[in-house]
């Protein structure tokens, strides 16, 4: 839970009066451009990063206190593994730094490398890895030690088709084992599909907090396009059908076509620019 | 403890799988100390470090080949037979040192005492090589006195040539007293030699062997020298190899300080260093992990170049001061590591002012140039560089001759300002990026 944060990096304000929370067992996405403050909010979360103003807790304490984060499990944006290494060794590695050890540590190492597919190249080094699979293994850590709350900054950012939909279970996973997971993206369908909730953010504030239909609902609307003759009409619509009637009754239509509402359109009405601005 | 082990053993893991990194940090550290070594040795071949000379016989005489013969048995020399134009373009082309040329009538000349021309050779030298030039004059000294020596203790083939030259004294060309007194002795050392002749003949026929007591002109020599080794005591290096070692040391410590000192900006870059702060780790753990790693590096490097260096010489007497010296070098080196990772934001621009600021306190130091071969103030400046420290502490310990009185204020040294960086390293050092 945040609650009136603020922090900047000189004088740009990189997250302002920001609070939300994040409740047992839900996937929260946090949804906004590059640079619009969710990567900062992730350090926070963790206390790699300490306020200017207002209040961080984390699983009821707080994140800069070793028990806190021997609870958290964070996979940053960047791929944060040792090339050299192979998957077993980075893993093995990051079990002892999370105080694992023994059978504990070995058998953490196999279920999480089986979890993420990544069992037949366990003894591979990393370098030669293809980027789906450097970021399952990268999920793979922030999951070896079985976190109470996974934080994940773009979890999926420059993977293939495939690997993403591997990774999206794996979050799905988590949901199920109870485990709350704070998912930072800027690709809209990935929040759509996934979140429980989507906090849509912007230049460090928040703009917006709710369940996607809710979102939708609030600050979407649907966009009918008719063709009559030559004639092309585009219509936002919170009425599909009486619009389309009003349309039919004007004179006959050759076609329409009815977009549903999605969160590109939430964000571009709530700050009047594009997620990949 | 065991965290910090774990990131120290990591940290090997990744420098073991380098292979860059790996040969910077062992092997050529070892391959600088060999090759300098043996360049400062003078090479490895015991030919190539005796003195090459040419011999050129234009006497063609017995007594020419025995002297020849007797000159190529010395030790030292290099000594091959040449005809005189082989010879002399081996002088002027660098080939030989010298070419020692026996002249015309060295036999017959030789063969008289106290009066005539000598026996004459000649040394054609190339004029740059004046010591090895001496050297050689004093052996054809020694060979000439050997021949006379040798004249005087066979009495059966020196008699002929004594009376001989008894005969030419007996029609002098004018009166002179100093003809007669020579005259007189020659025809005493003719009876002498005589009278030797026959004792010899009936030694050999009473004990089936030629004489050997007595002692008299037996093996008559002008002068004996002998020689005895005696150990000296230890104040300078016994080879080049004891000098090369150390620096090659100290260049393989520095790449390790520097490598390790990037590899902490690199981690950083990486996203792995956030990773590991994210975890439940003091900071200092992390540095802790990543000091160790380097320090041990740094004592696995030393062992591993004084286990090679034993078969060239380069031993401790007292093996307890080199650890003291290689643990203390390898504290101070890791100190300077964390202050090299503070250095500059991006990895480039550590590594370039990283290896700047070694390369000057090498050579301020002595790790390029040996100390003594700088001016006073170059050694007074060299002061402010662990290098320098390192250095001494090692050769301290390998033959200065160093105690434990000495040897202490110089790790010291090395401890206070391997403290002093890792103080500085540990207050600069940047946690993240931004």
């Amino acid at each position: 839970m945040v609650e009136g944060l603020h922090f900047s990096y000189g004088e740009r304000r990189a997250v302002d009066g920001l609070s939300l929370e994040l409740r047992p067992g839900e996937i929260l996405g946090l949804l906004g451009p590059n640079g619009a403050g969710k990567s900062t909010l992730m350090a926070l979360l963790c206390g790699l990063l300490l306020p200017a103003a207002g209040r961080v807790r984390v699983l009821g304490g707080d994140p800069c206190d070793p028990r806190i984060r021997a609870r958290l499990g964070l996979a940053p944006q960047e791929l944060a593994l040792y090339d050299e290494l192979s998957a077993r060794e980075n893993l093995d590695f990051f079990g002892r730094i999370q105080g694992l050890r023994g059978t504990r540590l070995s058998g953490r190492c196999a279920a999480v490398l089986e979890e993420t597919g990544l069992a037949g190249r366990a003894r591979d080094r990393v370098g030669t890895f293809s980027g789906g699979m450097k970021r399952r293994l990268n999920l793979a850590v922030a999951l070896l030690h079985e976190p109470a709350l996974l934080l994940l900054d773009e979890a999926t950012a420059g993977v293939d088709p495939q690997s993403r939909l591997a990774l999206f279970e794996l979050v799905e996973n988590q949901r199920a084992a109870g485990r709350g997971v704070l998912y930072a993206t800027h690709y809209m369908e990935e929040a759509q599909r996934l979140c429980d909730r989507v906090a849509i953010v912007d230049q460090g504030r928040l703009l917006a907090l709710d369940t996607v239909p809710a979102l939708l609902a609030a600050h979407g609307s649907s966009q009918l396009e008719a063709v009559r003759g030559s004639e092309t009409l585009h219509v936002e619509t919170r009425d599909p059908l009486a619009d389309l009637a009003r349309l039919q009754a004007a004179g006959p239509l050759d076609s329409f076509t009815l977009r549903q509402p999605d969160l590109e359109q939430v964000f571009l009405r709530l700050t009047g620019r594009h997620l990949r601005d | 403890m065991g965290t910090i082990l774990a990131i120290c053993l990591k940290d090997l893991r990744l420098l073991l799988r380098d292979r860059a990194g790996l040969f910077f940090t062992f092997a050529f550290p070892l391959l600088y100390a060999l090759f300098f070594g043996f360049v400062f040795s003078g090479g490895g071949d015991e030919s190539e470090r005796r003195i090459p000379l040419r011999l050129v016989d234009l006497d063609s005489s017995a007594a020419s080949a025995a002297f020849l013969d007797s000159v190529a048995a010395r030790p030292g020399l290099n000594a091959v037979r040449d005809s005189l134009a082989g010879a002399e373009a081996a002088v002027r082309r660098g080939r030989a040192t010298a070419a020692l040329i026996v002249q015309p009538g060295f036999g017959a000349r030789g063969e008289r005492l106290f009066g005539g021309e000598p026996p004459a050779v000649e040394l054609l030298h190339d004029p740059a090589r004046q010591a090895e030039v001496a050297l050689l004059q004093g052996v054809l000294m020694e060979q000439a006195f050997k021949g006379l020596e040798q004249r005087f203790s066979t009495p059966r083939s020196f008699l002929p040539q004594v009376r001989a030259w008894s005969d030419s004294l007996a029609r002098p060309p004018a009166a002179r007293p100093e003809l007669d007194y020579l005259r007189r002795w020659t025809g005493e050392l003719g009876r002498f030699l005589e009278s030797r002749a026959v004792a010899e003949s009936l030694a050999a026929v009473q004990a089936g062997t030629a004489d050997q007591g007595g002692g008299f002109l037996q093996g008559w020599e002008p002068l004996r020298v002998t020689a005895r080794e005696l150990v000296a005591e230890r104040s300078g290096p016994q080879s080049s190899f004891e000098i090369s070692f150390p620096q090659g040391l100290l260049w393989g410590i520095i790449s390790v300080a520097a490598s390790f000192g990037i590899s902490l900006v690199v981690e950083r870059k990486e996203g792995t260093l956030r990773r590991l702060r994210a975890a439940p780790l003091k900071r200092r753990q992390i540095l802790a992990g990543k000091a160790l790693a380097c320090f041990l590096t740094i004592l696995a490097l030393v062992l591993l170049l004084m286990l090679i260096g034993r078969p060239f010489g380069v031993a401790a007497e007292r093996p307890l001061l080199l650890v003291a010296a290689g643990l203390a070098t390898a504290f101070a080196f890791t100190g300077l590591m964390l202050l090299i990772s503070v250095l500059g934001r991006s990895e480039r621009a550590v590594s370039g002012l990283g290896w700047s600021l070694l390369t000057v306190l090498a050579m301020l130091g002595g790790g390029m140039v040996p100390l003594f071969f700088m001016p006073e103030w170059m050694r007074t400046l060299g002061t402010v560089s662990p290098v320098k420290w390192s250095i001494l502490a090692l050769e301290g310990a390998l033959w200065r001759g160093f105690g434990w009185t000495e040897l202490l204020p110089v790790c010291g040294i090395l401890l206070a300002f391997g403290a002093g960086c890792a103080l500085v390293g540990l207050k600069a050092f940047r946690w993240s990026d931004t």
